[in-house]
């Protein structure tokens, strides 16, 4: 202290100096704390090669990375942008980007059926049915199961019968002994037509009941969450042994 | 002379707080990955073990290079690498010694990274954590050996950390480069460049086939044997070819 105190007294000028501009570094941060970074909207995606360069060649960690940069996109810094506002067709290069660093994850195909699928514009999922649509018939195991969110979104989310018919279809191709028999069934599920959430219901109990011990525990509880907040009324959610838990 | 040698590199380590230093880095890399693993909103355990191996991977290979640049430039600087060269040792002896410490230091190294792996996942652990902790210590033994080759060539720690850290990245992304080059849509067409990458690659190790994190959360496959062999070959022979070309270096040398 006693050194600090002779060095003040050597070099006023320095310490004013010093005060001086600290003083007015915090009153121009007190006048710029509620600026943010413009949105600019999901970017393209970049080339795959100069995406896994700069991870210095190592495609699991670019996944991963990419996972959750894609998550927290447009909700970071206080600033939260509607998933609707999204530009989802760079979302879906995105995906497949992603998905071709690690195609045995699930966890980009799970960001687009239950994170992206929430869409308030439900015209932009195409891109993210298609996505899923590959995901789901690239024959991995198991990978079946994003066919199946792919003709639930077109169907009640999109509202394109045609399409969720085609993608029925498709599921149902799919099928082999030992798979379960929703697959085979959902081309049928499909022409009850429009809004029947019953249907739907049948489906995804179904699809618990057969895969829940396949599945990620939080996927198995964003269907529980799915078929009680959006396909059951109030007086169903309360009355199904399913919904037990969901507030 | 070794035992000699091993005390004096691992004085400078101690002195110059490596072990310390990478032990607290560790601690902090990891609670960063748990942290930020931990906010994605399936998938955590993945995300975690892909962030903790990445991250201290790198933290490794900085660290050891910093501190090997570093121990040579000065050993140069304050003339102890004339006093040792007086000693009843070869030059090439000299170099050999600083090669098996060096060894030992990889392998310690990588023995606590490959720990803290298991010991997080231990629910998980299966062969292949071993052949990433295996292909750990070879990652770290050529980066080891580049850092003292460049140090001991070149009279800057700046230039030599540099160098060494250049060659890394590079060989961390010669695969892409020579998936570009054999791509016939990308490749085909610049026979010149193709052919001067190609014989580039020749001379640069393969460590975009190391520490591939994939072996952590799928496991090695049935190419494991394959795997272990190709790495074990990758490091041998480019080691090899490093601590010659330290050797020739150091005895055209005057001093």
């Amino acid at each position: 202290m006693k050194l600090y105190t002779q060095t003040f007294k050597d070099h006023k000028i320095v310490f004013i100096f010093f005060l001086f501009f600290i003083v007015c570094q915090a009153l121009f941060s007190s006048k710029i704390q509620y600026e943010r970074a413009n949105w600019s909207n999901v970017p393209q995606a970049p080339a795959r090669t100069a995406y896994v360069a700069s991870f210095l060649g190592d495609e699991t960690l670019a996944h991963r990375v990419l996972g959750n940069l894609l998550q927290n996109f447009g909700g970071s810094g206080g600033r939260f942008v509607a998933i609707g506002d999204y530009d989802m067709r760079n979302v879906a290069e995105w995906l497949y980007l992603g998905n071709s660093l690690d195609p045995k994850s699930e966890y980009l195909p799970f960001l687009a059926a239950y994170f992206f699928g929430a869409s308030q514009d439900k015209e932009k999922l195409r891109p993210i049915i298609a996505y899923l649509e590959e995901v789901g018939t690239s024959g991995d195991k198991e990978k079946w199961r994003w066919l199946v969110q792919a003709v639930i979104l077109a169907r009640f989310e999109l509202k394109d019968t045609d399409l969720a018919l085609r993608l029925a279809n498709k599921l149902a191709s799919l099928w082999r002994p030992g798979m379960p028999a929703m697959m085979m069934q959902m081309p049928a599920f499909v022409q009850l037509g429009m809004g029947d959430k019953e249907a739907s219901y049948r489906i995804m109990t179904e699809l618990l009941r057969e895969e829940a011990d396949n599945m990620h525990p939080n996927e198995v509880n964003f269907m529980v969450d799915y078929i009680c907040t959006r396909l059951l009324t109030a007086a169903q959610k309360d009355s199904d042994p399913l919904c037990v838990d969901v507030p | 002379m070794q035992k000699a040698i091993l005390k004096y590199v691992l004085k400078a380590c101690i002195r110059d707080r490596l072990i310390l230093s990478l032990l607290v880095a560790t601690v902090v890399a990891v609670s960063l990955s748990v942290f930020i693993g931990s906010s994605a909103v399936t998938e955590q355990d993945q995300f975690v073990m892909v962030f903790i191996a990445s991250s201290l991977r790198y933290l490794y290979v900085i660290g050891i290079t910093l501190f090997i640049a570093f121990y040579c430039i000065r050993m140069k600087d304050t003339r102890e690498l004339d006093f040792l060269l007086t000693r009843p040792v070869t030059r090439v002896q000299y170099v050999i010694s600083h090669g098996a410490v060096f060894l030992l230091l990889a392998l310690f190294f990588s023995a606590i990274v490959t720990g803290f792996l298991s010991g997080i996942f231990y629910k998980k652990f299966e062969v292949s954590f071993l052949i990433w902790g295996f292909s750990f210590f070879g990652e770290l033994l050529i980066v080891t050996y580049l850092a003292y080759f460049f140090s001991m060539v070149l009279k800057s720690v700046v230039t030599a950390a540099l160098s060494t850290l250049a060659f890394y990245t590079f060989s961390k992304i010669i695969g892409q480069i020579l998936g570009i080059v054999h791509d016939p849509l990308t490749g085909g067409d610049r026979l010149f460049l193709s052919g001067m990458m190609e014989a580039i690659s020749l001379v640069v190790p393969r460590l975009d086939l190391f520490t591939q994190n994939e072996w952590l959360l799928y496991g090695a496959g049935e190419d494991a044997t394959q795997i272990f062999l190709i790495l074990f070959v990758q490091t041998a022979l480019f080691g090899s070819v490093l601590i010659a070309a330290t050797c020739i270096d150091l005895l055209r040398r005057d001093f």
